[in-house]
């Protein structure tokens, strides 16, 4: 592999935070307001040390193995077919996380845009881009990344501070009003949209300097808990009924920036989703595409990822789900889903591997 | 084979980045600044009044002289919904509506009192329609709003959103109402909520110019999406003080039987409740900051002892005025102050036992005390005066 191909743990970090980024302040805080009400912010503040353990886990997993990727370890760890079948689960769900992206995508411009527009071109708007720039590697989009996630962090902050007129803090209170569940449950539902970090089982073997990933940790979270509060912050300006109502409560913030000439801003709003899910669908494709290729051993992933692209984007136009059924899979659903993929298949396998006596020969 | 690929690439994202998609030239648009909904019950169907600003409105005449140019145009509908009637409205113009600069949704009492939210849910759930956009009630008929001529404005309904913003600056006895904040207020626990009452009013001059102007006073109470009273000006004012909104407004007091027009120009409110077990009461604690705008005979303003009376003598004005509007809220069992809204932040568990009894029950029986403590700053440019001069 050519040295241009690979990134460094600042880059890997990058991308996870803008995957994690690109997500979060879409439908997810209108379900978090669901859950936890006014006590959402709290829910804000928990959910990154919940995402800190997952990566925290799957760092120190991709650390005993910092040369192979998950088709390779898990091949050692569990055999070749349970290996390999586990591997494929992986590639399923990068694929499936790819299209849940461009769908997500769509949605945001067919409801809030541009309703006229059929959704393939929302579709092949952010896939084809996002194909050219990944056909040769991961490190373009995580160079590029590098630019667009303080950017985008920026953004999502202008949007906070063009709002404090209109926060009220008072929205927060009472504090645990109906018990300490609700704050609870935010922070499951919220957390496991944290899990992206899984990136690593695939991106491992490209990262150069691994053993600074377990420093990277902290402030990328602190970064994370600080975008979630931003999400959080609509319950402040509309109070949790009906940012619980709103389809896309971070859209309601943007539209409600009045000050002077300082108005109507929705584009700053989807310049952060569209750079988001873009890195987004680049990593997630790269993910699947290089894992695929190291469980078949394959020479090249560039025909995958065409192959893989066109998958998303069949799956992405196949009109098996509405809004509020896309909506309802993104919630809980998805929340097993990437608890599942994130925390528990990871965890098994850290724990399969210390015990069957990992790292071994790794250590020379 | 490299250059190939490219150029189809750099062909293909063109033709996706172009801005073709869903184009819309600006002269293919009507621009909407603002929308009267009614309910005709005879023909038990919603109405739509548009007005729509044409170009010549913001262009100016060559020369002067000629014909005076059309500004704006109505456009009307009707249906069985409210956006039904948009779009048989839209069947009338030659254009596509846009609705995105639309700043003034006014509602007739008729609407108002048979429920706003369908009329609410179409404005938020529109992508096109801003939700900063202000919402009003009318408080005439609907002719009358669409007669009116505004002379600063060359469309009549752009110049509502200013008469807000400016009446807040002045009297005070309107206030601000954000498409956005009367759904929020819809769906609130006990949901009570005032929308500003706009009506026209022609001078009593027989000029040539005097046209029908927008006016703009009083507030129409809700409960739920529904309409249940009004409110006068001087009860809004008091609604406006007792919630810190107020930013400058007049009053006119009697200081040791000397007539004095104050002028407030800022203010402070806090609603404090007092719970003693289940018992709830609230005092309304204002602080203003008053100038003397006026005096109608000469005074000695260098006399602590006139600027202390004339503090006491406009708290007890304010102190009556927010109390009328307090009692009208008790009379209509409208907590439109949010009342309950403290309760629940001063002892939650007690706000869930009474939670169900408030509207009907507590609130109306509750103990309100008005507090108010005014400063009184500056003087204008004069101190003393005395007709005659220093005896």
């Amino acid at each position: 592999m050519s040295h241009l191909n690979y990134i460094s743990a600042k880059q890997a970090v990058y991308l996870i935070l803008t995957c994690i980024l690109a997500t979060v302040d879409v439908f997810l805080p209108a379900e978090v307001a669901k859950y936890a009400g006014r006590d959402a912010w709290m829910s804000a503040l928990a959910a990154p040390v919940i995402g800190y353990l997952i990566y925290l886990i799957i760092v120190k997993l991709c650390l005993l193995f910092p040369d192979l990727s998950l088709a390779g370890f898990n091949r050692l760890l569990l055999g070749r077919y349970l290996g390999a079948a586990v591997t494929i689960l992986y590639v399923l769900t990068f694929l499936v996380l790819s299209t849940s992206a461009v769908m997500q995508f769509s949605i945001i411009m067919g409801s809030a845009f541009k309703p006229e527009s059929p959704p393939y071109v929302w579709h092949l708007v952010i896939l084809v881009p996002a194909l050219y720039v990944t056909y040769k590697g991961i490190a373009v989009p995580a160079r590029m990344n590098e630019l667009l996630l303080p950017m985008g962090l920026l953004l999502l902050l202008s949007v906070v501070l063009l709002n404090i007129p209109e926060i009220d803090l008072q929205e927060f209170l009472p504090v645990f009003y109906d018990g300490y569940l609700p704050p609870v449950m935010g922070a499951i539902i919220m957390g496991s949209t944290l899990g992206y970090s899984m990136l690593l089982l695939a991106l491992v073997p490209i990262i150069s300097k691994k053993e600074k990933l377990i420093q990277q940790g902290p402030l990328a979270f602190t970064m994370v808990a600080l975008a979630l509060l931003a999400g959080t912050a609509a319950i402040g300006i509309f109070g949790p009924i009906l940012t619980s109502m709103t389809l896309f409560p971070a859209l309601q913030m943007i539209r409600n920036i009045d000050i002077g000439f300082l108005t109507r801003l929705d584009a700053l709003i989807v310049t952060v989703w569209y750079t988001g899910f873009f890195v987004f669908l680049c990593a997630h494709t790269f993910a699947a595409a290089s894992l695929t290729r190291d469980l078949f051993n394959l020479r090249g992933y560039r025909f995958l990822m065409v192959i893989y692209y066109i998958l998303v984007l069949i799956g992405a136009n196949v009109y098996i789900t509405n809004v509020p059924l896309t909506r309802w899979l993104l919630n809980v659903p998805l929340a097993i889903l990437l608890y599942a993929m994130a925390l528990v298949i990871p965890l098994l396998l850290y724990l399969v591997a210390k015990l069957r006596g990992y790292p071994r020969q790794q250590t020379k | 084979m490299k250059k190939i690929r490219l150029t189809l690439a750099i062909f293909c994202l063109a033709c996706l980045f172009a801005g073709c998609v869903d184009r819309r030239d600006i002269d293919e648009n009507d621009y909407v600044v603002g929308a009267i909904f009614d309910y005709n019950t005879q023909k038990q169907r919603y109405e739509v009044h548009i007005q729509v600003a044409l170009p010549e409105a913001f262009t100016k005449a060559p020369g002067g002289g000629g014909q005076p140019k059309e500004t704006f145009l109505l456009y009307e509908g009707e249906g069985e919904s409210v956006f039904d009637a948009i779009r048989d409205a839209a069947k009338n113009a030659g254009k596509r509506l846009f609705w995105a600069h639309c700043d003034a949704y006014i509602v007739s009492k008729e609407l108002a009192g048979r429920g706003i939210f369908g009329v609410m849910d179409i404005l938020i759930r529109d992508n096109e329609i801003r939700e900063t956009a202000y919402f009003y009630i009318n408080d005439g008929t609907t002719e009358d709003l669409l007669t009116v001529k505004n002379g600063t404005e060359e469309v009549p309904m752009l110049g509502l959103k200013k008469l807000v913003d400016l009446g807040l600056k002045t009297h005070g006895t309107t206030l601000r109402k954000e498409v956005m904040d009367c759904f929020r207020d819809l769906h609130m626990e006990n949901s009570a909520y005032l929308v500003p009452l706009v009506s026209s009013r022609k001078p009593d001059v027989p000029a040539k110019e005097a046209h029908k102007k927008f006016h703009l006073t009083g507030a129409a109470v809700f409960k739920k999406d529904k309409m249940i009273g009004r409110l006068t000006s001087a009860e809004t004012r008091g609604y406006v003080f007792a919630v810190g909104q107020i930013k400058d407004t007049l009053i006119v007091g009697n200081v040791l039987g000397k007539q004095v027009t104050f002028e407030v120009i800022g203010s402070r409110a806090e609603l404090k409740p007092r719970i003693q077990g289940d018992e709830i009461s609230f005092t309304v604690e204002v602080k203003p900051t008053i100038n003397v705008g006026q005096v109608n005979d000469p005074v000695n303003l260098e006399d602590p002892r006139f600027i202390r009376e004339a503090e006491q003598a406009f708290n007890r004005e304010l102190e009556q005025e927010i109390q009328y509007s307090i009692n009208k809220a008790k009379e209509m069992k409208a907590d439109y102050f949010d009342f309950a809204r403290q309760v629940q932040l001063a002892d939650p568990k007690l706000w869930k036992q009474v939670r169900n009894q408030w509207s009907e029950q507590l609130f109306p029986e509750m103990d309100i005390q008005v507090k108010v403590q005014s400063t009184m700053l500056r003087t204008g440019l004069l101190i003393s005066t005395e007709i005659g001069g220093p005896k």
